[in-house]
């Protein structure tokens, strides 16, 4: 497990450090906050999920210039929740912690997440030294891991065949809406059929 | 009778159809109109009011986006698209048009639930729709050499057989007040510099009664600030570029939408033809409209392509005198004699268009030494309109689809 610490900034905040590696701007914190909240399009869906809560500032700007989003906070560190709490807010609803990749799959946030399609927002500097699995974590939550992929095209009735799954199993890359066309088109089923048109127009915009 | 009519292309391409929906409305006068476009062209439906009878927006920009961008899941794109369509074929159309001509289009096309469709469609992996010889030509040709002198709203026109009607529009008693600068395009290389606009304001300003204003979209105030005084600008959005235009005497542009719109309303337009702009396809749709095109090796250079040259060729030759001569001859009550003018300015072709009871769009080419090349043109056209038109009437009825090898991606526009 990595080491996490808190240095308190002349604000008087608790910033959080993984391995020695603040997971936030450690002299202006809200700022960074501010600034990131201003470069994101949060005009896709009023439910999102924010992967990394780091020292939470982001969340609170966000909560404060769009307080209609419906915020799911995703981590994989115990320990920053209760310095969040002390120092930021004191309720957090919708907050998961997740270890690994396998305890996310199983979970009804992922089940919430291929449902709604929710998007999938994320402040790099709170990933620290969790970078790999935060990566694996988005990958998963958007959609893009092959595992993901074929579980929404389970819920599209689509059937992906043994090849395709094989093919793309050997990529670690991220899936894009190419793939899932390819997905689409090569697939027998009837359901791949019926969307495939979606799929070709969708495409065309890629190019 | 339902009737959608799917046009994904940019503004200009949209104000270039508005003679084809005028014209579709006269082919089906009871029926209802709905035109799906581009959310971000929303602020034209002032411009098809009486004839457009609802617009539904096709989010192109979030679209796009959610192809590529990490925050959104990869499917979120197919679930908005899906609902889109859900909500579309709520109603049940007799006829789909397709008035863009691409594949992205000809996919949403199949996608209608529709008693028939018009022009390109795509049905089980296969497009549909290039059996009507017009639809192949122009899909073929549109854009290249063998196209030329075709417009683009009358070869549309053709490919859908849709008749295009000028808007109807109230006989002028008085002349307009306004001389309109429009100086900005799309596309750097078929802007004439700001400076030689900043030199003919000022002279036309003190050599006409008329008050000359400089047109411009809010984006656009920053850069036209820092060439002309505030006095000089009319900076607005489209509806208000309209109303300008109704009492405009002469329009100055480049290759714009404001060419195209100022057409509709029948206002004398002088374009300046640089870059990658082509007159003979996507010139203004009017009787009233002056081209002057500077004769360089390199133009029309391709729309895709940055300029080839060390400097911006087309725009030097193009000098501040020719445009101001040019500009006095549109203004005058006098019948401009522009052989004349040709003669004097032999660095420029200098067009006129035309729009005959029959030839339909044409341009008179008023300089000398491409006379002969134009008429040429014209000969071509008139025999290519002859041989379509007669393959036309034996493929009619005969249900015969044939696959595409090719079809323009959905970057393909008319301008």
């Amino acid at each position: 497990m990595n080491c996490i610490t808190f240095s308190e900034n002349a604000e008087g905040y608790l910033i959080p450090f993984e391995n020695n590696r603040a997971l936030c701007d450690f002299e202006n914190p809200l700022a960074e906050a501010e600034q990131w909240v201003q470069t994101q399009n949060f005009g896709i869906s009023n439910e999102i999920i924010l992967l990394g809560l780091g020292g939470g500032f982001h969340l609170q700007v966000l909560k404060q210039i769009h307080p209609h989003l419906k915020i799911h906070v995703v981590e994989c560190r115990d320990q920053l929740l209760p310095i969040f709490k002390n120092q930021v807010q004191s309720q957090l609803e919708n907050y998961s912690c997740f270890h690994s990749l396998e305890s996310l799959l199983e979970s009804e946030l992922f089940e919430k997440a291929l449902m709604k399609s929710l998007p999938v927002y994320f402040m790099k500097s709170t990933w620290g030294a969790e970078e790999d699995l935060f990566y694996s974590l988005w990958k998963n939550l958007t959609g893009r891991s092959v595992y993901a992929i074929a579980r929404h095209f389970a819920n599209l009735g689509v059937e992906i065949d043994e090849g395709t799954l094989t093919s793309l199993k050997k990529s670690e890359k991220p899936l894009t809406i190419r793939e899932a066309t390819d997905i689409v088109l090569q697939s027998e089923s009837e359901q791949a059929k019926e969307n495939r048109g979606y799929f070709e127009t969708l495409r065309e915009l890629t190019r | 009778m339902k009737i959608l009519g799917i046009s994904l292309l940019r503004l200009g391409d949209l104000i270039l159809q508005r003679p084809l929906i005028e014209g579709l409305r006269k082919k089906h006068p009871q029926s209802e109109i709905h035109m799906l476009i581009n959310k971000q062209f929303s602020q034209v439906e002032f411009l098809f009011a009486g004839l457009v009878d609802k617009f539904i927006y096709f989010d192109r920009d979030n679209l796009q986006k959610s192809c590529g961008e990490k925050e959104y899941n990869i499917l979120w794109g197919f679930h908005q698209l899906k609902s889109l369509m859900d909500d579309v074929n709520q109603t049940r159309y007799d006829f789909v048009y397709n008035f863009t001509h691409n594949r992205l289009t000809a996919h949403l096309a199949g996608l209608v639930h529709a008693q028939e469709r018009i022009g390109i469609y795509s049905k089980d992996g296969n497009f549909h729709g290039l059996n009507n010889p017009w639809i192949a030509f122009f899909n073929n040709f549109f854009g290249k050499p063998e196209a030329t002198g075709f417009h683009y709203t009358e070869l549309l026109g053709r490919a859908l057989e849709i008749q295009p009607q000028q808007m109807p529009f109230p006989v002028k008693t008085s002349r307009g007040q306004y001389v309109l600068v429009q100086p900005l395009t799309s596309d750097s290389k078929k802007n004439w510099s700001l400076e030689k606009y900043q030199a003919l304001v000022k002279t036309l300003e003190s050599e006409t009664p008329l008050q000359v204003l400089v047109l411009g979209a809010p984006f656009e105030r920053e850069i036209l600030s820092k060439t002309f005084p505030e006095k000089n600008l009319f900076i607005c959005d489209l509806q208000a570029a309209a109303s300008k235009l109704r009492e405009t005497a002469l329009l100055i542009t480049g290759d714009t939408s404001i060419k195209h719109l100022a057409a509709l309303y029948d206002t004398p337009i002088l374009e300046l033809s640089l870059g990658s702009s082509q007159p003979l396809q996507v010139g203004a749709y009017s009787n009233h409209a002056v081209t002057l095109q500077p004769k360089v090796q390199c133009g029309p250079c391709p729309h895709s392509q940055k300029c080839s040259q060390a400097t911006h060729v087309c725009g030097d030759r193009l000098s501040v005198g020719a445009v101001l001569q040019a500009a006095h001859k549109m203004l005058s009550v006098d019948h401009p004699d522009w052989n004349r003018f040709a003669q004097q300015h032999p660095e420029l072709i200098v067009l006129k268009t035309e729009i005959r009871h029959v030839m339909g769009w044409t341009v008179q080419c008023q300089s000398l030494a491409q006379k002969d090349y134009f008429e040429q043109v014209l000969q071509k056209k008139t025999m290519i309109v002859d041989e379509l038109n007669r393959r036309h009437q034996s493929v009619k009825g005969v249900n015969n689809e044939q696959r595409t090898r090719k079809l323009p991606d959905s970057r393909a526009e008319a301008s």
